[in-house]
């Protein structure tokens, strides 16, 4: 990535892009795991992966039924 | 510019994730799962004809007959304990790559005089925005208490409150730091500001929150919500402090020579190239 100082300053902004991209989708991916309704994946998954999860919803303070 | 790369921004924020989630697992374990087997057990009791709360997983439609009843339950109730600890690590490790990123996108902008010092810092901005906001508007409940009926609210309060929560706390921040302004004014505002800002959260979030059945003891959910915030509290705690140990502490500006990663690490050297923090 910071190969050389040019490299760095032609890189700044898309690495910025990047991160955050990264840092939405790390959120996002916390957010399927712990509010999954059945919006991506089957009822049945979903289902599924909410028991699984269940009690860490709960002691992460996620609302939960 | 921190001197990392991007993929070791990334590592270093798994790391110090991953540390968090173990920590935080453990607190769960030992801190919150005596108060949701308790919850659990009072759930089980309550049936259709039990007090205000006993009714809501009868009535719940897709949520009936779940969470550890022995008989039917989807997943079985040891199982569903260990996916916890499982869970709790891997959003450790979620939550330390987005703080790696953000350290690394805020860069000097975050209060701190190195990046160690920046990396507490916006731990602990973290816990105020994602889990104290919330806790407050919306508390943490037990098994047992929540109401179907209401859950799209309370989820919905819940991620905007932590919407508000970051706007405000980066507000409010930017403010206390701003150029523009005297040290003294700079601080009266931020104060202020969070003051103000705080009260009109509380006043214009929808109050969400379900009142507690009269079957769940007020010591349940007292021990569950204190358990739970312990939890949460150590986790960003482990995630600031382990993000810190691993951060390179100079800061390098687009001109100067690149500098070898370990040298100077954690020694606090402020080259003459050292941004302005
Ligand atoms: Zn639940």
């Amino acid at each position: 990535m910071a190969l050389s100082n040019t490299a760095v300053a032609s890189n700044k902004f898309p690495t910025t892009a990047l991160s955050v991209a990264l840092a939405v989708y790390a959120l996002l991916s916390v957010l399927f795991l712990l509010q999954e309704n059945g919006l991506l994946i089957s009822p049945e998954a979903a289902n599924y992966l909410h028991e699984a999860t269940h009690d860490a919803r709960h002691a992460l303070g996620v609302p939960c039924h | 510019m921190v001197s990392r790369t991007l993929g070791r921004t990334v590592g270093h924020g798994a790391v110090a994730g991953a540390a968090a989630g173990g920590v935080g697992a453990t607190a769960l374990y030992w801190l919150v799962e005596p108060s949701i087997r308790a919850a659990i057990a009072i759930e089980e009791a309550g049936g259709p004809a039990g007090e205000a709360g006993g009714h809501s997983h009868a009535a719940g439609g897709d949520h009936a007959g779940s969470h550890g009843l022995a008989a039917d339950a989807l997943v079985p109730r040891d199982e569903q304990v260990v996916f916890a600890l499982v869970t709790v690590l891997l959003v450790g490790i979620l939550i330390g790559i987005a703080f790696a990123l953000a350290h690394r996108v805020l860069g000097t902008r975050l209060p701190g005089k190195s990046p160690a010092g920046s990396a507490m810092t916006l731990a602990g901005l973290g816990f105020v925005a994602f889990t104290l906001a919330p806790a407050i508007i919306v508390p943490a409940n037990p098994p047992a208490v929540g109401d179907p009926a209401t859950v799209s609210l309370r989820a919905v309060t819940y991620l905007g409150t932590i919407v508000c929560a970051v706007a405000l706390t980066t507000i409010v921040t930017a403010l206390a730091r701003a150029k523009e302004l005297a040290p003294r004014s700079r601080a009266v505002a931020a104060t202020a500001l969070g003051i103000v800002g705080s009260l009109v959260l509380v006043w214009a979030l929808p109050n969400a929150a379900d009142p507690v059945p009269a079957n769940v003891p007020a010591d349940l959910v007292w021990e569950f919500r204190v358990g739970s915030l312990t939890q949460l509290g150590l986790m960003w705690l482990v995630l600031g402090a382990v993000f810190a140990y691993l951060t390179p502490s100079q800061v390098v500006t687009r001109t100067s020579p690149p500098t070898p990663m370990r040298i100077g690490r954690r020694r606090h050297l402020q080259p003459a190239s050292v941004a302005e923090v």
